[in-house]
């Protein structure tokens, strides 16, 4: 479809040059933070997106990891005033290392039993961090974190740390991308679509759902870390029980089982909600961010009922049904 | 010589005993046919000589070799693949991906000859040419029932167990499939079929084997078995017994 491709690259080409000239565009500082923003959740619904999406397993955790991720980085450099970039893969490590640990017991967890286990985690995470003492600041946090600084390059305004985050942004997605056609991506879709079949094959699908929550704590962390070193601040309460809903929310609405789904799931729920911070006393005066939930809910009634497969399939899907309509492949499926 | 052997095996699904005490063997280049109603313990058999469930007691050798107890994926590189019931394709997978996963084991190591091992399972399968980036899910009932036994071949197997490959098939689909299984064993690929479709399995069968609640019954040729009076009371339920009485109710 060269006519298709020359679209896709041309729309590759435009979303860039829109990324690149963003912030000289862009007058306000708040909404090149959110572009921020949007750029971190990204990385941490994308690693969500893999083991929801590709290994099929639902997990409210993910918040939790973020915190850790950020954690490690709040901790190691304003008690023992760590570097970025060791700061940074503690921030990536340390995660990854406690999602191996759960992950063994939680993994062989059938159905909704796995969102339960995480959910619980989640919630103990919580509570370490804001009764952690001195270690983690308490309900109050952590403050005085320093500037992100690579090779004396420190990252002190909003457009350079809107830059670092998309550049990041982008090598995950690339990286991804070739996880989903490499030959462990299509045994995790294996793994979602029949376990039983996947392991007849010689999948060993406890190994692989373990790779896959780990890498997901992986990108989480990540994430997390370059959220600490962004608010230079941080506290517990971003790394909420409610923060995990929203990652599944955000996951669940861009699409799940693919690449983009992510980042465009993220765009919107992040969008909507400062639209709603706005909206929302305008017609309800003294309206708390209650009012948002009931919204958010809404939305994901909709998505189910309009576009349950989410957003960034309509387009695939559709294409790829009338292409077998019209070469007459498209078979019903007798006897099943 | 006999490529698998079979002792005392004995396999429970929690507190209920699936299997109790089965003992068979399958010759090289033979195709075994297992017989037994529902609930005797067929798929339970194959699930776990291929290594999904574990055994409690029993011993099962294939190619001299014990592998009671291995993990599914040593197995299937010994040679044992399983073709499981329902075929179990991956539906949000292209036909190639679902061949190429058949192949997991050694897709790293003999990358070069998957496309060859790919167009054999083509040539046996010539219904499933020029659909290979199709959605597999989207395929009829006989061709997902190709496309799985497809993805078995894919592992190179020396013994191919096929859990009724026929269920749901239209009859002329499942004599294609029958002849596909004659055509492997004339290759020298050892088959072990488990059916429900006593007819159909018999017909291409060398040996047979009757299961009943966990214990093998009846052993014997096909020509043998179709006689039986035990066949036809166990499984056929023709005659004498509950089922008989069912059948007789039916008019037959």
């Amino acid at each position: 479809m060269p006519r298709g491709n020359l679209m896709k690259y041309l729309f590759i080409a435009a979303a860039g040059i829109g990324f690149v000239v963003l912030p000289f565009v862009l007058k306000s500082n708040y909404l090149l933070s959110i572009f921020i923003v949007i750029g971190i959740y990204a990385l941490v619904v994308q690693g969500l997106g893999i083991i929801m999406g590709y290994a099929g397993q639902v997990s409210f955790g993910q918040a939790a990891f973020f915190g850790i991720g950020a954690y490690a980085v709040a901790i190691l450099t304003t008690h023992y005033h760590w570097g970025t970039i060791p700061a940074l893969l503690a921030a990536t490590v340390l995660p990854s290392l406690v999602a191996a640990v759960i992950g063994r017991p939680t993994l062989k967890l059938k159905e909704h039993y796995l969102a339960l286990a995480t959910l619980a985690f989640g919630l103990l995470v919580h509570i370490i961090f804001s009764e952690g003492g001195e270690l983690t600041g308490g309900p109050s946090g952590l403050t005085g974190i320093p500037y992100l600084n690579i090779g004396g390059f420190v990252f002190n305004r909003d457009y350079k740390f809107y830059y670092l985050v998309w550049a990041v942004v982008v090598l995950v997605f690339l990286g991804v991308r070739n996880l989903d056609r490499s030959r462990i991506g299509r045994s995790l879709r294996a793994i979602r679509d029949s376990e039983v079949a996947a392991e007849a094959n010689g999948i060993n699908s406890a190994a692989l759902k373990l790779k896959a929550f780990v890498f997901s704590a992986f990108l989480a962390g990540l994430g997390g870390g370059i959220y600490a070193y962004y608010v230079t601040f941080i506290s517990p309460a971003p790394f909420s029980f409610n923060i995990s809903i929203q990652f599944v929310l955000m996951a669940v609405i861009g699409g799940l089982g693919t690449i983009c789904g992510p980042v465009l799931g993220v765009g919107l729920v992040v969008a909507l909600g400062e639209a709603l911070r706005w909206l929302v006393p305008l017609v309800i005066p003294h309206a708390g961010g209650e009012y948002q939930i009931i919204f958010f809910g809404l939305i994901l009634v909709l998505a189910m009922i309009f576009k349950p497969e989410g957003l960034s399939t309509g387009w695939r899907k559709i294409t790829d049904s009338e292409k077998a309509e019209e070469t007459g492949l498209l078979e019903t499926s007798a006897n099943t | 010589m006999n490529i698998l052997d079979v002792n005392g095996l004995k396999v429970f699904h929690g507190r209920a005993q699936a299997l109790r005490g089965v003992t068979f063997h399958a010759r090289e280049g033979e195709i075994v046919a297992v017989l037994g109603a529902n609930g005797a313990g067929k798929s339970t058999l194959l699930g776990t000589l291929s290594g999904i469930y574990a055994a409690k007691a029993g011993e099962v050798y294939f190619k001299g070799e014990p592998i009671i107890r291995q993990s599914p994926g040593y197995i299937v590189k010994q040679g044992l693949s399983l073709v499981p019931e329902h075929r179990q394709i991956f539906n949000d997978l292209t036909v190639q991906d679902n061949l190429l996963l058949g192949a997991f084991h050694r897709y790293i190591k003999d990358k070069g000859t998957l496309s060859e091992d790919m167009e054999r399972v083509l040539g046996i399968f010539p219904a499933l040419r020029g659909r290979e980036r199709q959605t597999a899910g989207i395929l009829s009932g006989g061709l997902q029932q190709m496309l799985a036994i497809g993805r078995g071949l894919m592992a190179r197997p020396k013994l191919l167990m096929l859990d009724e490959p026929s269920i749901g098939l239209a009859p002329i689909v499942v004599r294609e499939i029958m002849e596909v299984l004659s055509k492997l064993r004339e290759d020298g690929t050892t088959i072990i079929l488990v059916e429900q479709n006593a007819a159909a399995a018999l017909r291409v069968a060398d040996r047979a084997i009757v299961i009943e609640r966990g214990q093998v019954i009846i052993s014997g040729k096909p020509s043998e078995l179709v006689n039986d009076e035990r066949v036809q009371h166990a499984y056929l339920g023709r005659t004498g017994g509950h089922a008989g009485n069912v059948a007789v109710a039916f008019g037959y």
